[in-house]
């Protein structure tokens, strides 16, 4: 049994893993600050809750302390990305120059 | 309303604490000086701050309220799976599929806890991210823009969120 869930949790791990990875490809393929946050914060929140999940199955004593990190990470990691995106915008940072539209600052296409 | 709110925080406060002290092989003494330490804090910290937040109080631990919680949680994870595929999908596509925008959406949400939790679900969920919210409006960027019209991209992008929040915080 334990060996089953050893190897269960190395899965886990490696899911979260690859989804570092994507992050990390998503990081220098996306063209603009904005698109490039969205690929590192999406994949790099599932990445660490996989990562822990693989890790309290490997040793099932601590799951609930690592639970209790996923649930922080969670709470966290998306208003700190949303707190750089906002400031980035206010700093004037522009978007890709491709973009559609840009509601924020009414409605105009970005020029 | 005061005491409910003092009573929520301070057993918030104690959940998590809870949560943290445990550790395997822990003895019970330890656990248990520990878990009293910790109901003190927790008790001071609810008495300095509990005018700080919202006013439902203890009403949040009504078992229909946990129920949609815990249902919003498990579409969300659900959710979230998928955007990460979505997301992967994208990065690994020779030339990346992105039609990038800020659209605005309304929501009908007004407590701040309940605002955190649908911006935090709209930003691990499909190539959206929250950027500000003014009023009961939202911004949001989005990677692949399918609809400009405030309605129609609320509805892409709030989902089934909004449905549960409310419930929880009706």
């Amino acid at each position: 049994m334990t060996e089953i869930l050893n190897y269960l949790g190395m899965l886990f791990v490696f899911i979260g893993a690859l989804f570092f990875l994507f992050g990390s490809i998503g990081l220098i393929r996306m063209p603009d600050l904005y698109n490039r946050m969205q690929a590192s914060t999406k994949t790099t929140t599932l990445g660490v809750l996989s990562f822990l999940f693989g890790l309290g199955l490997m040793d099932l004593q601590w799951m609930i302390k690592l639970l209790v990190i996923a649930l922080f990470i969670v709470l966290t990691a998306p208003v700190g990305a949303s707190a750089l995106a906002r400031a980035a915008y206010k700093h004037g940072i522009k978007l890709w120059e491709n973009s559609v539209v840009d509601k924020y600052r009414g409605g105009k296409k970005n020029d | 309303m005061e005491e409910g709110k003092f009573a929520y925080v301070a057993v918030v406060l104690t959940i998590i604490w809870i949560a943290l002290i445990y550790s395997p092989g822990i003895s019970m003494e330890a656990f248990l000086q520990e878990f009293i330490a910790g109901v003190v804090v927790a008790v001071a910290i609810a008495a300095i701050t509990a005018g700080n937040f919202e006013d439902a109080g203890l009403r949040y631990f009504h078992p229909r309220r946990v129920a949609y919680f815990i249902a919003f949680l498990f579409i969300f994870l659900i959710e979230m799976i998928k955007a990460n595929l979505n997301m992967a999908r994208i990065v690994l596509s020779p030339k990346p599929p992105v039609k990038p925008g800020i659209v605005e959406i309304e929501t009908e949400l007004k407590q701040p806890s309940a605002r955190l939790f649908l911006g935090n679900a709209i930003t691990l969920t499909p190539g959206t991210m929250t950027l500000d919210y003014k009023d009961n409006k939202a911004y949001i960027h989005w990677v692949y823009v399918e609809s400009e019209d405030s309605k129609k991209a609320g509805e892409i992008i709030k989902g089934k969120f909004e449905k549960f929040l409310k419930e929880v915080y009706s």
